[in-house]
């Protein structure tokens, strides 16, 4: 069973591997290159500032850091192409891989050989995820260690789409999209609607929890600084900023989405009413824990699919 | 040689209301090389697939050599399986395969594969989808019969082969299960197809069995009847046709003494298997008219 898996896989592995390849070939160099330049440019400045949430508003790295980001910004295209690569390997990986016996009816072969067909889905089931498991992995670590200067120079560690990128979690939702490949191929029995049926579900479930369930994992938390206050939030502290506003003193919001710097010397009415720069975040040192959150959610899913795919092909007449 | 190599028993399969096959009873006994015959649709590809435990019976059960085979990896070992239009991985060369088949069986044959696919001159290395339909047939019997199996179950085998190819075909399938004692059913809906190499048969039609039994015991059973219209009809009329003055009758008939007025022939397996078929449609007729 395993020389057959390989034998019938070998193609898409050696089209990960080399995808994986030209990752590397690009991120190396250019990742080598913004480390060093970050470490000249931006680090000491940062390290200075520390990781607090609040820090003096005159002395922050907006400068350094500002620049060295949109130096490097262009980078930052290539990582958000690679937000599909799950999706991708899904497409390629899991869903043929039940759907494409079903459709040539080589299952009939498959099926009636001295392995029963529960072992034959376990050993590519377990053999294909495994494998897909590793290139996200391997593809996961080195856009981690990639985008990690972008990624403090801009303060989005946190955020969209680098949380999806750099973490545990893209290993979790690859094995989501391969398991509903096999699932939704045990289903549909072709390839092309298998292929439909897993981008329109993977790609709803990943915007929904993204955007719906992804802030909540924990109850936010909020930081009021008076806006004549020599203090602001700390934009490079490696938190997820949700919202932010001016408000007045007992909490109407005055302008969403914005900062407010009074200065002493310049009277203005909204200053000497006291207004505030409100922020409700999600804290650094909470990026584990969503990432943990987040890749047993996907797990979960992954694991019942494949539950669901293999109960499926057990009925199957 | 009295073993039982498949038996069914009031076996159906049905998709959403519509019985595929139904209500079949019928013991293919070890060592025969039995021929299963009926029209397209008739049930002959689910028997064989239930046979082999690809599809899960709704009704009855079905055995083979005793056992359930619904994912029996044990029995599957046992059973040469070639499913219609012999799918295979198109990718895959002959040598691929033979590896396919020694991974996935603990007792393959490899050499025999080997050797085989040399006599036919198919070559190994080269993918399968690039063969003729012939050759690709050639390919997966030979895959089944190196698993060395007892009971050797073969959907519409020579369906989509040239009646050359037919017939090497089907000479190669008797060279290989000559010496084993190999149990092998074929299906196809030509008994012209298999009527030189079975030695028992089935007639499906309509979901049901209409015939089963050892080929020389149903020869024995039936004759043809020629005699004057009008005269009493003896035994068991399976079909009968009528000129204005002469009645040819199809029956089904022990050894008693026939009245002098009727002349007895032979029947051929052919005619037998038409006939009942032609009856089942007669009596599916007959059904429609009664239910409307």
């Amino acid at each position: 069973m395993i020389w057959l898996t390989w034998r019938q896989h070998r193609r898409e592995a050696l089209f990960t591997l080399l995808a994986l390849a030209a990752l590397a070939a690009f991120t190396v160099p250019t990742g080598l290159s913004m480390h060093r330049a970050f470490d000249r440019d931006v680090a000491a400045c940062l390290h200075s500032l520390g990781t607090g949430v609040l820090v003096p508003a005159n002395g922050s790295c907006r400068q350094q850091a500002g620049a060295f980001a949109d130096r490097y910004s262009a980078y930052r295209i290539v990582a958000t192409l690679l937000l599909f690569a799950p999706a991708v390997i899904g497409l390629f990986w899991g869903a043929p891989l039940v759907a494409r016996e079903l459709e040539q009816q080589t299952h009939r072969l498959a099926w009636t050989q001295g392995v029963g067909r529960t072992r034959w889905a376990l050993t590519k089931f377990g053999l294909v995820l495994g494998f897909a498991g590793l290139a996200a992995g391997a593809c996961s670590a080195l856009l981690s260690w990639w985008l990690g200067p972008l990624a403090t120079a801009l303060g989005d560690r946190f955020e969209f789409p680098v949380f999806d990128l750099a973490g545990p979690a893209a290993v979790a939702y690859t094995l989501f999209a391969v398991a509903l490949g096999f699932a939704a191929g045990a289903y549909r029995r072709k390839v092309l609607p298998t292929m439909g049926v897993l981008l329109a579900v993977f790609l709803g479930v990943r915007i929904a929890v993204t955007v719906f369930a992804r802030p909540d994992y924990r109850p936010a938390r909020e930081v009021s600084v008076a806006a004549s206050a020599p203090e602001h939030y700390n934009q490079f502290s490696g938190g997820w900023q949700l919202d932010a506003a001016v408000r007045t003193a007992d909490g109407r919001v005055i302008h969403p989405n914005a900062e407010q710097r009074c200065d002493k010397d310049r009277p203005d009415e909204e200053c000497d009413a006291g207004a505030q720069n409100w922020v409700r975040y999600q804290p650094a040192d909470r990026f584990w824990s969503f990432q943990y959150i987040e890749s047993a959610l996907y797990l979960t899913g992954a694991a019942a699919l494949v539950l669901l795919a293999l109960a499926r092909l057990r009925r199957l007449s | 040689m009295d073993d039982i190599a498949i038996q069914a028993d009031r076996l159906g399969k049905r998709y959403r209301k519509k019985w595929a096959l139904r209500d079949c009873t019928l013991q293919i006994p070890a060592g025969r090389i039995a021929a299963l015959v009926g029209p397209n649709g008739a049930g002959k590809s689910t028997l064989l697939h239930l046979a082999v435990g690809l599809l899960r019976p709704d009704e009855g059960e079905v055995r083979v050599f005793g056992a359930v085979p619904r994912d029996n990896t044990a029995l599957l070992a046992d059973i040469g399986f070639v499913a219609q239009d012999t799918p295979l991985y198109k990718d895959f060369t002959g040598a691929d395969l033979i590896t396919f088949g020694a991974r996935l069986n603990r007792r393959f044959d490899t050499a025999l594969a080997r050797e085989r696919l040399a006599q036919l001159r198919i070559p190994l290395d080269q993918a399968v989808g690039t063969l003729s339909g012939g050759q690709r047939a050639q390919v997966a019997l030979t895959l089944a019969i190196a698993k060395r199996p007892k009971v050797l179950l073969l959907d519409e085998p020579v369906a989509s082969l040239d009646p050359l190819s037919r017939r090497e075909f089907l000479q190669a399938l008797m060279g290989g299960v000559a010496e084993s004692g190999t149990t092998v059913v074929l299906s196809s809906h030509l008994l012209a197809d298999l009527e030189r190499i079975c030695d028992y048969l089935i007639v499906l039609q309509t979901a049901r069995v209409q015939l089963a039994g050892p080929v020389d015991e149903l020869l024995e059973a039936h004759r043809v009847l020629i005699g004057p219209r009008g005269a009493g009809t003896p035994g068991e009329v399976i079909r009968q046709s009528h000129t204005d003055r002469q009645s040819t009758l199809l029956v089904r008939s022990g050894a008693e003494a026939l009245p002098p007025q009727w002349t007895v022939q032979d029947v051929s397996l052919e005619d037998l298997v038409l006939a009942y078929l032609a009856n089942a449609d007669a009596g599916r007729a007959a059904d429609l008219e009664r239910a409307a």
